[in-house]
């Protein structure tokens, strides 16, 4: 079974066990440079992480070296990854530090490698120390700076370039809905802090309605066009009431739609469902307000169901 | 409609046209839009609207009474959710069962159903356990839910059931110290894949509404989830939790033997064997600090090295197997 052709959840199963491998190996430079070498320096288990790293960048270009040293090869490497981050992180005191290596870092495994799981987990830790830096940083701006990852991610995803970026891209589009949902009830460590999301708003409005003229340019038949219009207008208004998060999962879920991929569609209806739960423990506005929201956005999509499901029968929408 | 692993391939295959520069970074969504099976999606994107402007309306129903619930009189509580039991039991009737719509509007007189009966249960202090109200919920609902035909409406019915069992163990079983909480979580765990097993045979028997592949995924993974963690207890705190341990590798193993061969479902499969790998793990993990105690570093790096290669030699037997049963399961991986 070649790699592409593998269904999505099969990718899921062998990058979790990937990540699990590579954490105990982490927790075995660790251990190695500060517990048996007894060495009290973040930079010398950079270092060691370098040396990981290079050991699992060699593993996977040994092709025939078989399955085995395939994955010790991921493992090793993405170990190494985070320990090159995490150590020279440490070493200077800053997360910016650890964020930059690891998008130096995920830039030469995307160089050097094709091999798509290594690949979205060094994306995700250096989205991972980018989303921290920004809260740790305390910025108001945070949210609406996390949400540029989602243009990021479409942009690649739909518009590749020749070097496969999938994993990255895929990364980038699920930083801003998975941060949300984080964020929804209040963690305790965001409490006192005023988090602005008009831009992070307004941004996936936008690509929303981006997404709709990406489908609509295509189509011939201005009726079926007229009803995905329709659709737009009303979907841009609850992109407006509800919360970012909820905006994010709807623009998941378009994008599914765009592009004919069922497990975004998955994911997506995942996303909104978390999302509807734990909008219940937001601390934005008062349950009553919320309730009203929910009740408003609720029946103006039905209204557009009922709307649309006459012409079902008619000409489908191409 | 398309196949899915068909559309998948051919989207895999424009992938491929892109990394190897044959169409341009322009071109490509063009290509991945023709790929699109148009007639699926539309339906897709109805029915989205349909559960998503429902969810959120319902969503909104519940939020509100949670705000004022409290300030309402009793009969108006009862007014307003018998109130919501007809309207949408008339909905449904309207609306036709045979039809989404329909059978959504009946789902939800069984959802206002339970809610009337926590009303109950709130304004009179019955005094009734809440196993109880559970157990009477299903049975009340259970005409509703084989009148709809409808694998979601089964599916919410399974839920209330399990938490009706969950919650009689709770209050009664292990109260009483008949059983203990693992041996509780076993039992809860056993069961959706006892249902399971009763919707193939309908299935087997004609029952075609039933053929969703997402209704029998959903309860593969409602039983082999709450009995890993059962078992990932045995493996690092309790050995009480053997019947449990059991329990899954018996239902692991039965998926495996009935979804490769008789009812060829890769997508079950890989769920077994990820389940199956992380345990591996984390029996690795304890044997080898049993072995090598985290007493003096060197102990501790060379047991870190140790479970390091076992992890590594567990994902590449993933790998192996999970080739395996996609040339063995290929009929299954169709319906993905």
């Amino acid at each position: 079974m070649h790699e592409d052709t593998m269904p999505w959840y099969v990718r899921w199963v062998i990058g979790l066990g990937a990540w699990v491998t590579a954490v105990v190996l982490v927790a075995l430079g660790a251990a190695f440079v500060f517990s048996l070498l007894d060495l009290d320096s973040e930079a010398a288990f950079a270092l060691f992480g370098a040396v990981f790293f290079a050991l699992g960048l060699y593993l996977l270009w040994q092709g025939p070296s078989g399955i085995f040293g395939q994955q010790l090869g991921i493992a090793t490497a993405a170990a190494g990854a985070g320990m090159i981050s995490g150590g020279l992180a440490m070493e200077t005191e800053s997360l910016w530090v650890g964020c930059a290596v690891a998008v130096a870092v995920g830039g030469a495994i995307i160089a050097a490698t094709t091999d798509r799981i290594l690949q979205f987990l060094a994306a995700a830790l250096a989205l991972g120390f980018y989303v921290a830096a920004l809260f740790e940083a305390r910025s108001p701006h945070a949210f609406d700076l996390v949400a540029l990852a989602t243009p990021a991610g479409l942009l690649l995803l739909l518009y590749p370039p020749r070097r496969d970026l999938m994993p990255t891209a895929v990364a980038l589009l699920f930083t801003f809905p998975l941060l949300t949902m984080f964020l929804m009830d209040g963690a305790y460590w965001m409490r006192d802090l005023e988090l602005r999301s008009t831009f992070a708003r307004i941004l996936h409005i936008v690509l929303f309605l981006g997404l709709v003229y990406l489908h609509v340019r295509r189509g011939a038949d201005n009726k079926a066009n007229l009803q995905v219009l329709v659709f737009a207008a009303a979907a841009v208004l609850v992109c407006l009431l509800l919360p970012p998060g909820g905006s994010a999962a709807m623009l998941i879920l378009m994008l599914a739609y765009v592009i004919g991929s069922k497990p975004f569609a998955l994911l997506g209806a995942a996303l909104q469902a978390q999302f509807i739960v734990r909008y219940y423990y937001s601390l934005e506005m008062n349950l009553l307000d919320k309730s009203l929201l929910l009740m408003a956005v609720g029946a103006l999509l039905l209204a557009l169901w009922w709307l649309l499901r006459p012409n079902e029968r008619s000409k489908v929408l191409v | 409609m398309t196949g899915q692993a068909d559309t998948a391939t051919r989207l895999a295959d424009v992938a491929r046209l892109r990394h190897s520069g044959a169409i341009s970074a322009g071109d490509y969504l063009e290509q991945v839009q023709q790929c699109r099976d148009a007639p699926f999606w539309h339906g897709w994107a109805m029915r989205a609207l349909l559960v998503l402007g429902a969810a959120h309306f319902l969503a909104g129903v519940v939020f509100f009474f949670a705000y004022n619930w409290e300030d309402l009189a009793p009969f108006a509580k009862f007014a307003i959710l018998q109130s919501a039991i007809l309207l949408s039991f008339v909905a449904a009737l309207v609306l036709r069962l045979e039809r989404p719509a329909g059978q959504a509007m009946l789902i939800a007189s069984s959802v206002f159903t339970g809610v009337l009966f926590a009303v109950v249960g709130q304004v009179y202090q019955t005094g009734a356990d809440a196993w109880e109200l559970f157990v009477a919920w299903s049975v009340l609902i259970l005409p509703w839910v084989f009148a709809s035909k409808s694998a979601a409406h089964w599916l919410f019915w399974i839920v209330i059931c399990l938490t009706a069992a969950s919650l009689y163990g709770e209050q009664v079983l292990v109260a009483l110290g008949h059983i203990d909480h693992l041996e509780l979580a076993t039992a809860v765990g056993v069961l959706p894949a006892l249902f399971l097993a009763v919707r193939e045979l309908a299935l087997y028997q004609g029952v075609h509404w039933l053929a969703g592949n997402w209704f029998r995924r959903s309860l593969a993974a409602l039983s082999l989830v709450p009995l890993w963690f059962v078992a990932l207890q045995f493996v690092f705190d309790s050995d009480t939790a053997i019947v449990g341990f059991t329990a899954f590798v018996a239902v692991a193993a039965t998926f495996s033997f009935a979804y490769l061969k008789p009812l060829p479902d890769f997508s079950v499969l890989a769920v077994v064997v990820a389940l199956v790998s992380l345990l591996a793990m984390a029996i690795g993990g304890r044997l080898i600090f049993e072995i090598l105690p985290f007493e003096n570093p060197g102990t501790l790096v060379l047991g870190l090295l140790c479970l390091g290669g076992w992890c590594v030699f567990v994902m590449s037997m993933v790998v192996r197997i999970i080739r395996f049963l996609h040339r063995q399961a290929a009929p299954g991986a169709a319906h993905a």
